[in-house]
């Protein structure tokens, strides 16, 4: 379920009706029996917006990890580790030039993963520019940015989880006919127990878009995470080798292959610049292995990233 | 198959199962050693960093780079369309072959030209707050009135508050913003520039720290402070000058300083 806190400082109050959440009831949190905070808290939503002080000097992402601690600790809101948070860190001071137009375009390029939160920075100095620039509904512009971060969070987290094991994966196909090497080398990667067990809980099935439509399109029908997970924490390696096609060695330098590689080379020695990247695009394309992980990984977040452009898309 | 040296890499708990595979990768596939970066008195131009691409903007990784300009950087990750060099994980073996075969080839950057131009804008227009040339003018504002103040058209406290406090709090603004981007304009090549700027701020800083100084001092002490902040004013002329002619070069032409009142 996701969830919505949003953290205001006191100082910063004025921010409740900035944000069009006059509405919601707020309450007054205490440090050593100082109002420091209000905090509105929901299970419907998700989004946590935390508010900069004014002439802060320590790095953003200190002291964003500062203030998750403090959530912590005195309001006991735990965010774990890969728990999906997204914390907006509200930037800016009074009396500053307009920058408003810097918050709409680029906020994707801010986004940032700090030890499994994802943070998101807006820029801003007067809240009426805002308000202005997203018709006055600053609390409906916030949710539908993180739709977009969402997926865009989605995307990086499933990327950072899955990747060392399409590593490992692409290792183990590579030496399976050596079978000393190919047990040390399991042997090693199913040792690292913390790290598959971080697998198992992300992501869900829903986590994966249109998966079916990508596995029917690549022909991975054999490949079945869940399975190839077990397989993996049961060191089965036969199960692995057996059950599923992502163990198959690379095929053998076809003579197309071959003859491209002999015209990028030439290329290169041509100094053809622009030839030569386009053959080299070619060749590469041509060379990959159609059954390794990345490959399917790639599919999954090239869905992730049509939705990220269709949820980008102005509606009326 | 011929190395161009050891391979380094950089590291962060967060990342640090990838690295965890790339290092098994290495090992059983590629026959290489790759180590954790920890000494860097072992950088030399024949090592190499391998840079998640989610780490690039890890401020410790930054200033190795920014101050070693022989070390290779490798950015790995896993975006085809990505507008950098990088080595794309979906076709592991061939790229990462590549790079160790390749004896020679070029540093690759960390960033592309416009990235680093896209945070040096930042750094000159700031985040929604003032430009960085406002900042250094809200400096010198406060000591090109010392002498409208010593001939007695400001109070002592006047100046002390509406002069010297705001110009210490917009100081101490301009060292932590120039420090958080200075490492930017390196990367542009703008070391020798960064490197002046670095010394001008070293007295700069000791002087606008001790500024409360200047006021309250014996009439006899006021020509030498007089000459103390002119020294001090030019310097932040010459920072300022610095950062048009940057500007200027790479096409962000903002609103250069400007005098009070003008």
């Amino acid at each position: 379920m996701e969830k919505v806190v949003i953290l205001i400082p006191r100082e910063k109050d004025h921010f409740h009706s900035d944000l069009y959440i006059e509405k919601k009831e707020f309450t007054d949190v205490s440090i050593n029996g100082e109002e420091v905070y209000s905090l509105y808290k929901t299970d419907t939503e998700f989004l946590f917006i935390l508010l900069r002080k004014f002439g802060q000097k320590t790095n953003t992402e200190y002291w964003i990890e500062e203030k998750l601690i403090e959530l912590d600790k005195i309001l006991s809101i735990k965010f774990p580790q890969n728990d999906r948070i997204i914390a907006i860190h509200w930037g800016g001071m009074e009396n500053s030039t307009a920058l408003i137009n810097y918050i709409l375009p680029k906020t994707d390029a801010s986004f940032k993963l700090i030890n499994g939160t994802a943070y998101l920075t807006f820029y801003s100095d007067s809240n009426d520019q805002i308000r202005t620039k997203t018709n006055g509904a600053i609390y409906k512009f916030l949710l539908a940015r993180l739709k977009i971060l969402s997926f865009a969070y989605l995307k990086k987290m499933i990327i950072k989880l899955w990747l060392p094991l399409a590593i490992d994966i692409q290792g183990l196909s590579e030496v399976q006919n050596d079978t000393v090497k190919a047990d040390e080398y399991f042997a090693e990667v199913k040792n690292e127990t913390e790290y598959l067990e971080s697998l198992k809980s992300f992501p869900k099935d829903d986590d994966f878009p249109r998966w079916a439509e990508i596995r029917d399109k690549n022909g991975y029908k054999e490949f079945d995470f869940k399975k190839f997970l077990d397989a993996l924490t049961n060191n089965d390696f036969g199960l692995l080798l057996n059950s599923t096609n992502y163990l198959r060695v690379e095929e053998e330098e076809t003579e197309e292959i071959k003859k491209l590689k002999n015209e990028v080379a030439e290329l290169e020695k041509k100094s053809n610049e622009e030839e030569y990247e386009k053959k080299k695009k070619e060749l590469e394309e041509k060379m990959k292995n159609p059954n390794f992980l990345p490959n399917w990984l790639q599919d999954v977040v090239g869905v992730i990233d049509e939705k990220i452009k269709e949820s980008s898309k102005p509606k009326d | 198959m011929d190395s161009t040296g050891n391979k380094y890499l950089f590291y962060t708990k967060e990342y640090s199962p990838l690295f965890t595979s790339l290092q098994r990768y290495f090992n059983y596939i590629l026959k290489q050693e790759l180590n954790l970066l920890s000494q860097i008195e072992l950088l030399t131009s024949t090592n190499a960093i391998l840079v998640y691409q989610e780490e690039r903007e890890n401020p410790d990784l930054l200033k190795i780079v920014a101050n070693n300009s022989n070390i290779k950087i490798i950015v790995v990750g896993f975006d085809s369309n990505s507008s950098l060099n990088l080595i794309d994980f979906s076709n592991i073996k061939n790229n990462l072959s590549k790079i160790i075969c390749s004896e020679g080839s070029q540093q690759r950057q960390v960033f592309t030209e416009i990235e680093l131009i896209d945070k040096i804008q930042n750094f000159f227009k700031g985040h929604g707050e003032e430009s960085i040339f406002q900042v250094l003018n809200a400096v010198m504002y406060c000591f090109q009135n010392y002498e409208f103040y010593k001939s007695g058209g400001l109070t002592d406290e006047e100046y002390k508050d509406y002069y010297v406090a705001p110009a210490k709090s917009q100081w101490e603004k301009f060292l932590i913003r120039f420090d958080k981007y200075k490492v930017y304009l390196r990367l542009l090549r703008y070391n020798v520039e960064v490197s002046e700027i670095d010394n001008y701020c070293v007295i700069l800083d000791e002087f606008v720290k001790n500024s409360s100084e200047l006021i309250e001092v014996q009439e006899t002490e006021d020509e030498n402070n007089l000459a103390k902040v002119k020294k001090n004013l030019g310097l932040i002329k010459k920072i300022d000058y610095f950062f048009t002619t940057i500007s200027n070069k790479l096409g962000l032409m903002d609103a250069p300083i400007q005098s009070p009142g003008s």
